[in-house]
């Protein structure tokens, strides 16, 4: 592979360079950027040094990848990365729109655009569960077969008690087993205990953040909403734990200084679909701009989800198994409509929102086919409007800045 | 008997569906291919499989679900909220794919019947996925029971499955006189068939397709043909699509259609346990690329249908906002390569507003296959 078409190494250097940049122009912002840049420097060392490499979708533990020895890299969040760095996502886009309809998911025609361009080293195996939609449902096996490597699907029925939790379990035995073969590499469970030690603490962590979003004015920007992402990457890893530690007491200072992100709260945002990815600036536009700052989206973490005993296989498989259906985005879009409801409606009470915005991803099409019953709820309940328009989250070519900033300026300036 | 069955198909509340509630007896709609509905049937109650053929305008699916959303579930929806489906007395859904889901969820929030049942199907064929899908199916079963106060017997359940394993013995009947060279019956008379077969009592359907086979012989033959065509792909429950493809010389000799083949073609093999005997039966089918497991066995069928109906070329058509359909041409393509057949993919909606445009297109398809075969 030519050095300049690894998009490893593109996007390692790039944090690398944010990072360098903001440590210079912003030091007490440096501890924004270190995890995300640790995880991907580690991703592209990964083939260099012979590590086994696992793709894997955002629904797939990364504990237990690590813990057999493995470096799992996201596939999903690849996407994501690549569309808010300067090179974006719409070179693979492209690709994968030879092959498959245009309508498919970004987030998953990236990951086939990756896999057909060869500008990734090929993994050693794919993993993946069966949600959240129908576009990761069709896109990860066949990836896996049409790079023939091995896959592995955790079948993921949706319901939230025992029963699912116990069948979802015995899946992940399958997917532990299936990587022990691929790799002829044991679970390490010292590792894995190690490695739910930490995610016990950034399960901790990111519901008391959640709880400091709630305080009037919010103490946190909207931009760490998105950052927070790299939560479903790098989950069991100590650098995870140390962003998200330095993100609340930086928000514990303002709340106890009784001081706000914004000099001046005007409004606060119930951001209910996807963040736009391609241009986090927006989020930063919309503060200064207007005082309108998200608390939180329906898609970020906010709930507390441990795993008390790691000396149990089964509350183990079964504690892994419920943090998967508990993923907000799982949870919130997979299940009936009432979930995402609910999960609205304790943002918008628990959150204090004065209004929403439904920024609707394209390619998730199963949060369009309910987007009326969301939005209509939060009208019967709350009385408060919603701004429905259509982006694709990863590619500007869909729906411009200008454009959607243009949405956002006329409905503020509405509301307020 | 064509015509008579062609107001099954295209009437939803059709005579047979009215005859059946006069004497008292309930319809339950079902969406899609992984409800057995041979439980419902043994229940004594009819099980209509929801479609939307003949849907011509949708103004509430468009609103409840949005542009963004697969065409077919929202003309299903515009069904359900215009009233068309009101002599429903419940809904038995599945999670077969988001877009059904979603449906479910929009119908029961707005136009509510009587009894509402989910089925949550996985996305595997294993021991323990079939284990799950058991329990599900029981779970339907019990709620059937104490919902409409009545009981499913052993025997009311094998009864069931005998009469819609011969209906599925008649139907690949139909399909093998399709395998001949000059075919009694089009592509567009054989899917009113199958799909009468699903909006209609199964004895009263298993009576008039025999009667059918038995006169099939001495219906006029098709000769004039210029490529023998299969249709692969999403949802197509509308067979005025397959009417374009026929007028513009092509004879669709087969189909790998969830409202098609795919609908009929593996019988329940009755084993000790009859619940599970219906979950293995429907979880091992090969109908839908929902089952992350059977991406293999989809084109493996398509590849046996090839052969053995002798296939000059495939439309595959992938309804807008299918992903399942639609991201499977990523695999299919390559298996289809294998067979050197001629392949042609086709997006489409579900109302049929471009009726000239795919004409064009299937015209030039088949004049390409010409030049392949000359």
């Amino acid at each position: 592979m030519k050095k300049e078409n690894d998009v490893l190494q593109y996007v390692s250097n790039s944090l690398n360079q944010i990072s360098a940049y903001i440590t210079k122009k912003y030091p007490e912002r440096e501890w924004m950027y270190r995890a995300q840049r640790l995880y991907w420097e580690k991703v592209y060392q990964a083939n260099e040094k012979g590590y086994p490499v696992v793709w894997h979708s955002l629904s797939v533990s990364p504990e237990l990848l690590n813990a057999i020895g493995t470096v799992p890299v996201c596939l999903d969040g690849l996407a994501s990365t690549l569309a808010a760095l300067n090179m974006g996502a719409n070179k693979y886009i492209d690709i994968a729109q030879k092959y498959v309809p245009d309508q498919i998911c970004a987030v998953n025609k990236t990951g086939i655009g990756l896999a057909l361009s060869r500008d990734i080293p090929k993994p050693n195996a794919v993993i993946y569960t069966s949600t959240p939609c129908d576009s990761a449902r069709t896109a990860y096996p066949l990836i896996a077969e049409h790079l023939k490597v091995p896959h592995f699907c955790i079948d993921t029925p949706i319901e939230e008690n025992e029963r699912g939790y116990g069948y979802i379990a015995n899946e992940i035995r399958g997917a532990v087993s299936f990587l022990e073969d691929v790799t002829r590499q044991k679970l390490n469970w010292e590792v894995l205990a190690k490695a739910i030690s930490y995610s016990n603490q950034a399960y901790e962590l990111i519901s008391q953040i959640g709880e400091l979003r709630k305080v009037v004015p919010c103490p946190l920007s909207s931009r760490l909403l998105v950052l927070n992402g790299i939560f479903l990457n790098m989950i069991g890893s100590p650098e995870l734990v140390n962003f998200l530690r330095a993100e609340y007491n930086m928000g514990k200072e303002k709340v106890e200084r009784k001081e706000g992100h914004l000099a001046e709260e005007k409004i606060r945002i119930a951001w209910i679909q996807n963040l736009i990815f391609f241009d986090l600036g927006i989020l930063d536009w919309m503060e200064k701009e207007y005082g309108a700052i998200v608390p939180m989206d329906a898609f970020g973490f906010r709930e507390s989800c441990l795993i008390e005993d790691t000396s149990d296989e089964e509350k183990v498989f079964k504690g892994l198994a419920k943090r998967l259906l508990r993923i907000p985005m799982i949870h919130g879009t997979s299940c009936p409509a009432e979930c995402w409801m609910e999960s609205v409606t304790e943002i918008v009470r628990e959150y204090k929102c004065d209004a929403a915005i439904f920024a609707g991803h394209v390619g998730c099409k199963h949060t369009w086919a309910v987007g009326k019953l969301i939005k209509d709820m939060i009208f019967d309940k709350f009385g408060i409007s919603t701004l429905v328009f259509d982006v694709d989250s990863l590619d500007p070519r869909y729906t411009g800045p200008e454009i959607i900033k243009y949405r956002i300026k006329n409905f503020l300036e509405i509301i307020q | 008997m064509i015509k008579e069955l062609s107001e099954v198909v295209f009437t939803p509340f059709n005579p047979a569906v009215k005859a059946w509630k006069e004497q008292g007896h309930k319809v339950i709609g079902f969406l899609c291919s992984y409800v057995p509905e041979e439980i419902i049937y043994a229940a004594g109650i009819l099980p209509y499989r929801i479609r939307a053929t003949g849907c011509t305008k949708r103004i509430q699916g468009d609103v409840w679900m949005s542009n963004f959303s697969c065409s077919f579930a929202r003309s299903c929806l515009e069904f359900a909220l215009d009233g068309t489906y009101d002599f429903l007395d419940g809904l038995v859904a599945s999670d077969s794919c988001g877009q059904a889901h979603r449906l479910y969820d929009n119908w029961r929030f707005n136009a509510k019947r009587p009894f509402m049942h989910f089925l949550n199907v996985p996305h595997k064929n294993s021991e323990s996925a079939i284990s799950w899908y058991h329990d599900e199916i029981i779970n339907l079963k019990g709620s059937l029971e104490k919902f409409f106060g009545i009981s499913i017997t052993q025997e009311s359940l094998e009864k069931s499955i005998q009469t819609y394993n011969e209906t599925r013995r008649l139907l690949r009947a139909l399909y093998e006189f399709r395998k001949n060279p000059h075919p009694p019956i089009s592509g567009f008379q054989s899917q009113i068939l199958v799909l009468a077969a699903m909006s209609m009592p199964k004895e009263q359907y298993n009576g008039i397709l025999s009667g059918y086979l038995d006169k099939i012989r001495g219906e006029e033959p098709i000769t004039n043909y210029r490529a023998r065509l299969m249709v692969i792909g999403s949802a197509l429950d509308d067979p005025a699509f397959i009417k374009i493809i026929e007028d513009q010389g092509g004879l669709v000799v087969t189909d790998a259609l969830c409202f098609g083949s795919r609908y009929f073609w593996e019988p329940v093999e009755i084993k000790d346990d009859i619940m599970f005997s219906l979950a293995k039966s429907y979880l091992s089918r090969a109908n839908c690329p929902r089952m992350m497991d059977q991406h293999i066995n989809i084109s493996n069928f398509i590849k046996d249908m090839v052969q053995s109906f002798k296939v000059d070329g495939i439309i595959y058509q992938k309804m807008q906002f299918c992903d399942l359909w639609g991201g499977e041409s990523l695999f299919l393509e390559g298996k289809l390569k294998e067979l050197k057949i001629p392949f042609f993919p086709l997006q489409r909606e579900h109302i049929i507003t471009n009726k000239a445009q795919i004409a064009t297109r299937v015209e030039a398809f088949i004049e390409m296959i010409h030049e392949v075969i000359e």
